[in-house]
């Protein structure tokens, strides 16, 4: 019987460190990422994930050892052993040291993503309107000022440039949805009532996906939505294209 | 139960024994426990094969709509099933079948402190069980805005479909739930505070009994939050206040004026939410954790290691987790200074956990373990926790969380300490406590079987989805084909659903168990197992009044090994039987 | 054992689902429950089932040899050229993105590594069928090679293939006939569009017209904002155009059913032919549509606060643009011409839109425009009204002696007005 139950915690241990071992190479694992905060989250990421592996490895080995030495109907009786302070303290210790140093490791991350004092001065460079169940978004147009009469309405795809500090306005029309953007490790509620700030930098130009993160009634699964990152001088192009797009007097459809 | 009063309506079903009233929270929570698993099913099938035709529930359920889930049934369906899990289930198996069997039992009581308000509260239990199961039937079906049930979707009928009167019926049966849970736990900690028999000192207490109290102690402290909070919810919903909705809302092309709104905010409700059901997942793993202690320490024959530093880690636990709720919603727009307190408090509360694991571990470390199947379960319990616990730390880490945060690395962090945890735990508890509730065993055999498949099982359904919420996998997602990112994802989700089939037909070995050991189990005496705590003084079962002797308690419940005296064990009273 | 059963292609399949007829249909053949039975297997007939749509009778096009569930190809090749060549290239050039781990797989050779989901039947089935003629000789593998490629590059769907795209995507909010009665759109507000009435609001052309592809596009690209139409944008280009095709098919095959319903009411009996000739009628009318494209006759104008002013002028004088009376001195849409006292003495909306539901003007103040939020979007809603409400076509209104009542310059300066209401609404915190 200790066989069995000890060669089933081994198969656990192995099971889960070898499924983790080739999941990356599989795809099942995070998606390449783009944003320059995202080097630091996934940076994280790892440090906390050999924490755990290490902690994993350990717990398993020893409970393994315990039961193989326990469970093999050994004679007489165990030592009535009702504990040891030197030890609870020893661990305790241990373990909040690591607790610690995740906890104060983490600060500087969470700063560049939600600290007030890092976010970009100006004014946002377009805001997104979720509603169920769609993305729409308001760039602020070639005067790169929102609220005003050159404000480009897109439907799906947010545009913005790459390789400089974005601002954004998250609104909710409706229920709150959450602006998530998995290769840029981008997210933040939007609550309806008012209006979160979210800041970023893309490293490299691309389109992500954008996912809707926060259940917003039954058609949450499908809000789905695109970001696409420009070189500057293309998202410029771009803006004067949509802006060139709305003086239409309608002829481009009279094909 | 010899000696109760009455025929067979006051003895078995009106019944104000503890010990009745324990096992009818047990079945009843057994059996949402087996309507949640049902509702999970048909949640893989989905997954699996999205906007496919399922055998049987196909026609049943979506007969008259083209056969196929829908998106607004698959809200429902996870909704009702988290729901059912959490509060209909896991919850009451615990506090309510467990808490009111073993409570007075271990703690040397005749019966609970107030034994018909502990009958009335099972009778209020019921009566939230159905009002939840029949807000699956009303017009435009069961709630279907999460378990969560976040408003605006969740206050505004005009959000979604099951957002009329099926969620105002979940209200309804949340609050009454949280009236009978209340009682339940006043009870249990009344019980434990006064009527501990002469001898039992605090310090004396078997895990179980802490684990039991502190969790109730919870329950009391937290629940009347989100008693309050539902209630709220219902005002906004039955007479236009606007706790929770802000202004300016158009929802589903209604006009802003047309919706009554005061200014609220949809945030007020999470925080009145996590405020319970934060501490409400402490409720579901002390306990458990209680039961580990003591089934480990029996089966190992050795005391278990640490009493004192256990006891504070339960109400450490507990204490820390009234202060961590903020980290559910580290995206909600909860703000900078916030997001790092709760974040200190969440890791520091991974350390309790920690030291109780350590402690386990050392309590079987050099003992002599029979590999009862408990004791099989009470081992898989302490593995899988520790695998739930040790995701958390990735989520308690904000930028983490960030990304993570709704995914189903979160559904794997849950269902790895809930169902790995606490589900093994009680499947230990039952292995090792229903000799003493119906006077008769339970295969071994058949045990240990269960235990294997289900611990295979278990893993191959919620280790994948690790990988699936690290690629970015949302939670609630009717079709993840939607999104390209998750298209190398599909074999996984097929290989969760083959393997959650599994499981659910697996356990069924348990049923089969359970049926055996009623009709044909061998029958037990006082003391199968050779335990130390005072419920294996008496009968099993136990008569009505619990003991047929004076307790005089005079020692710890963990004296087990070559301290113990003539036999390895010394029970905790001297009985004069 | 698990991993094996998840490595095999266990594919349960969708349900086969049926075309049931309207209520008004089933009215009007109360009488003759046996012609309504023919009736309803003639619309199989000519229409096909829902799972394998097509078009079995259109008229001229039938005797031309011309296929109209081709639109993708040219005549010569059976096609009815409907798509031009520019798109075509678009859509190609998608193919390719889209089809890429295929293409390789054609390429290396490795045949068996090219799997089509079964979300595109139609496209299935070619490819094996391709493939079983390879394994049974008649196809070399350079040759299975070329028409695969071939096959996905130029990949257009069937309407099979669109019907499938729609159960997934359309079916549960628009229905199994694109009634607008799926079971998730029985609570939505507005409801989805009932596609049988050949009505649909949102258009670039003068009314009436049935939509042109291109408008059927723009509302699967953009969605409908501020209603429950999301965006598909995140489906491909040939995708959407596919299923542009079925909500034609289902549009003609539900308008064809109440026109020969209404009939059979009238006449007690159907000729013949009845359903091809209408057909071949109405598919007509959804043809005549590119000729019916409002252009404006200059750019728009930049906003001024002269124009504005110009704008509000217009919008508050009742022999001009009259807008007041409906949508409100100040846009809310709270006109006085928009409610009625009903019968029971409760204010109430004062008009039905085509679809028999109560409807009220747009609160202009909102800022979300439904049909597209550039100035010409609005220039076309305030020109061609509003198909099934009643919001009027300024642009063909005459004066008495025969010039148009809002010229064009004036269109312009009501959609600088109306831009001009749009407060932002959504508060800040």
């Amino acid at each position: 019987m200790r066989h069995a139950a000890v060669a089933l915690i081994l198969l656990l241990l192995v099971g889960v460190l070898a499924f983790f071992a080739v999941s990356p190479e599989h795809g099942w694992w995070l998606p390449p990422s783009a944003s320059t905060v995202a080097t630091e989250i996934d940076g994280l990421f790892d440090a906390i994930g050999i924490v755990i592996a290490v902690g994993f490895v350990l717990v398993m080995v020893l409970l393994a050892w315990a039961v193989w030495h326990g469970a093999q109907n050994r004679e007489g009786r165990s030592r009535s052993t009702h504990g040891h302070t030197g030890l609870e303290i020893a661990w305790t210790a241990a373990v909040a040291a690591v607790l610690v140093a995740i906890a104060f490791g983490q600060l500087p991350t969470w700063a560049a993503l939600r600290d007030p004092a890092g976010k970009p001065a100006g004014g946002p460079t377009a805001v997104v309107v979720a509603q169920q169940w769609s993305w729409r978004f308001e760039h602020a147009g070639l005067d790169g000022r929102l609220g005003t009469v050159d404000d480009l309405e897109t439907a799906f795809e947010l545009v913005v440039p790459a390789g400089e500090p974005v601002l954004l306005e998250l609104r909710s029309r409706d229920v709150i949805h959450s602006f998530f953007v998995p290769e840029l490790r981008l997210k933040q509620d939007v609550v309806p009532g008012r209006s979160a700030p979210l800041w970023f930098t893309i490293s490299e130009p691309g389109t992500f996906e954008l996912v809707c993160a926060e259940l917003c009634g039954f058609g949450h699964y499908a809000m789905a939505g695109r970001v696409r990152a420009l070189p500057r001088a293309e998202y410029d192009m771009w803006l004067a294209e949509r802006a060139r797009d709305q003086r239409s007097r309608g002829s481009e459809d009279a094909r | 139960m010899s000696g109760a009063r009455g025929g067979f309506w006051r003895t078995w079903i009106f019944s104000v024994d503890h010990k009745v009233v324990g096992i009818q929270y047990l079945v009843a929570s057994a059996s949402m426990l087996f309507l949640g698993g049902l509702l999970a099913m048909a949640i893989r099938w989905q997954l699996a094969w999205p906007w496919t035709e399922m055998p049987i529930v196909g026609q049943l359920v979506f007969g008259d709509v083209g056969r196929v889930m829908n998106p607004a049934a698959y809200t429902a369906l996870f909704t009702m099933h988290g729901t059912a899990m959490v509060f209909f289930a896991i919850l009451p198996l615990l506090t309510g079948a467990f808490g009111n069997f073993l409570v007075p039992l271990l703690v040397g009581a005749p019966d609970m402190a107030f034994p018909r308000l502990n009958a009335a509260s099972f009778w209020i239990f019921l009566a939230a069980c159905a009002t939840f199961l029949a807000s699956a039937f009303v017009e435009g079906g069961a709630s279907n805005s999460g378990w969560t049930a976040y408003p605006p979707l969740a206050t505004l009928p005009s959000a979604a479909p099951g957002s009329g009167s099926g969620q105002s019926l979940w209200l309804v049966a949340i609050v009454v739930l949280g009236v009978s849970s209340i009682l339940n736990a006043l009870n249990a900690v009344v019980t434990v505070v006064k009527m501990r028999a002469p001898g039992m000192t605090w310090m004396r207490l078997p895990l179980t009994a802490w684990g039991l109290f502190v969790a109730s102690a919870l329950q009391l402290a937290a629940l009347p939050v989100l008693t309050a909070g539902g209630i709220l919810q219902l005002c906004d919903r039955w007479i236009g206040t606007g706790f929770y909705t802000p202004v300016g809302l158009i929802v589903n092309s209604v006009a802003p004026d047309a919706v009554a709104t005061t200014g609220g905010s949809p945030l007020l409700w999470q925080h009145l939410f996590w405020f319970y059901s934060h501490p409400a997942v402490y409720v579901m793993v002390l306990p458990a954790m209680g039961f580990v202690s003591d089934i480990l320490s029996v089966n190992a024959r050795k005391p278990v290691f640490g009493y004192k530093p256990m006891v504070w880690a339960i109400t450490s636990i507990a204490g820390l987790g009234l202060i961590v709720w903020g980290h559910h919603m580290f995206t909600s727009g909860l703000g900078f200074e916030m997001g790092r307190a709760f974040m200190l408090s969440t890791m520091l509360i991974a350390l309790p956990s920690a030291v109780k694991t350590f402690n386990w571990i050392a309590t079987i470390w050099g003992g002599r373990i029979r590999l009862t199947a408990a004791m099989c379960f009470a081992l898989g319990f302490v593995a899988l926790f520790v695998i739930g616990g040790l995701s958390g730390l990735w989520l308690a880490a904000t930028p983490v969380d960030v990304y993570l945060h709704d995914t189903y690395l979160v559904v794997a962090h849950f269902h790895y300490i809930v169902f790995g945890g606490t589900v093994l735990a009680i499947f230990a508890a039952l292995h090792h406590w229903i000799p003493k509730m119906t006077g008769r065993a339970l295969s071994e055999t058949l045990g240990r079987w269960h235990f294997l498949g289900t611990f295979i099982a278990l893993n191959c359904v919620f280790l994948p989805m690790h990988q699936l919420g690290i690629a970015g996998m949302i939670r609630r997602t009717a079709d993840p084909s939607v999104y390209e990112l998750f298209d190398r994802l599909v074999p996984l989700n097929r290989f969760v659903t083959w393997s959650a089939f599994a499981l659910f037909a697996w356990q069924s070995l348990f049923v089969v168990n359970l049926a055996w050991s009623l009709f044909r189990g061998a029958r037990v005496g006082r003391n199968p197992w050779e335990a130390t705590t005072l419920e294996w003084e008496t009968t099993s079962p136990p008569p009505h009044g619990n003991f047929d002797s004076e307790l005089v308690i005079s020692c710890g419940p963990y004296e087990y090994g070559d301290a113990a005296g003539e036999r390895d064990f010394r029970p905790q009273t001297r009985s004069t039987a | 054992m698990l991993l094996a059963l998840s490595a095999c292609e266990f594919e349960p399949s969708g349900p086969s689902r049926t075309y049931s007829v309207a209520p008004e249909t089933r009215a009007a053949f109360e009488t003759d429950a046996a012609a309504l039975v023919a009736f309803e297997s003639a619309l199989l007939g000519a229409f096909g089932p829902p799972e394998h749509p097509r078009y079995a009778l259109v008229g001229d096009w039938k005797a031309a040899g011309i296929d109209p569930n081709r639109p993708d190809l040219a005549p010569e090749e059976g096609g009815s050229a409907e798509i031009d060549a520019d798109e075509l290239a678009r859509i190609r050039a998608e193919n390719v993105r889209e089809f890429a781990p295929e293409l390789e797989a054609l390429a290396r050779g490795d045949f068996e590594d090219v799997t089509v989901s079964a979300r595109r039947p139609a496209l299935r089935r070619t490819w094996q069928a391709l493939c079983e003629e390879h394994a049974r000789g008649g196809l070399d593998a350079a040759m299975l090679r070329s028409r695969g490629t071939a096959l996905f590059t130029e990949w257009y769907p069937a309407l099979a293939d669109s019907a499938e795209l729609y159960r997934v995507e359309c079916l549960h909010c628009h229905g199994v006939e694109g009634g607008g009665d799926g079971p998730s759109g029985q609570f939505l507000e507005p409801r989805p569009r009932d596609f049988r009435h050949g009505v649909f609001k949102y258009t670039a052309l003068t009314q009436p017209a049935r939509p042109r592809r291109d408008d059927l596009l723009r509302t699967l690209h953009d969605g409908l904002n501020g209603t429950s139409m999301p965006s598909f944008a995140r489906l491909t280009l040939v995708e959407r155009h596919g299923l542009a095709d079925l909500v034609r098919l289902l549009s003609i095959r539900g308008e064809v059913e109440r026109r020969l319903a209404a009939t059979f009411a009238d006449e007690g009996e159907l000729e013949e032919d009845a359903i091809a000739s209408e057909t071949a009628d109405v598919f007509g009318k959804w043809r005549e549509s590119a000729e019916k494209v409002v252009v404006a006759e200059s750019d728009a104008p930049l906003s001024t606060p002269e124009l504005v002013a110009r704008g509000d002028a217009l919008f508050h004088d009742a022999t001009k643009g009259n807008c007041a009376s409906c949508h409100g001195d100040h846009g809310a849409g709270d006109g006085p011409a928009a409610w009625k006292i009903g019968l029971s003495g409760v204010k109430e909306p004062a008009y039905l839109d085509a679809w028999g539901r109560p409807i009220l003007p747009r609160d202009l103040r909102l800022g979300i425009y439904r049909g597209g939020a550039r100035p010409i979007d609005l220039y076309r809603r305030i020109w061609s009204g509003i198909p099934g409400t009643p919001m009027p076509a300024l642009g063909t209104a005459k004066k008495a002696d025969g010039t148009p009542a809002v010229p064009s310059a004036d269109v312009w300066a009501l959609v600088h007005y109306v831009r001009s209401l749009d407060s932002n609404a959504v508060p800040e915190r």
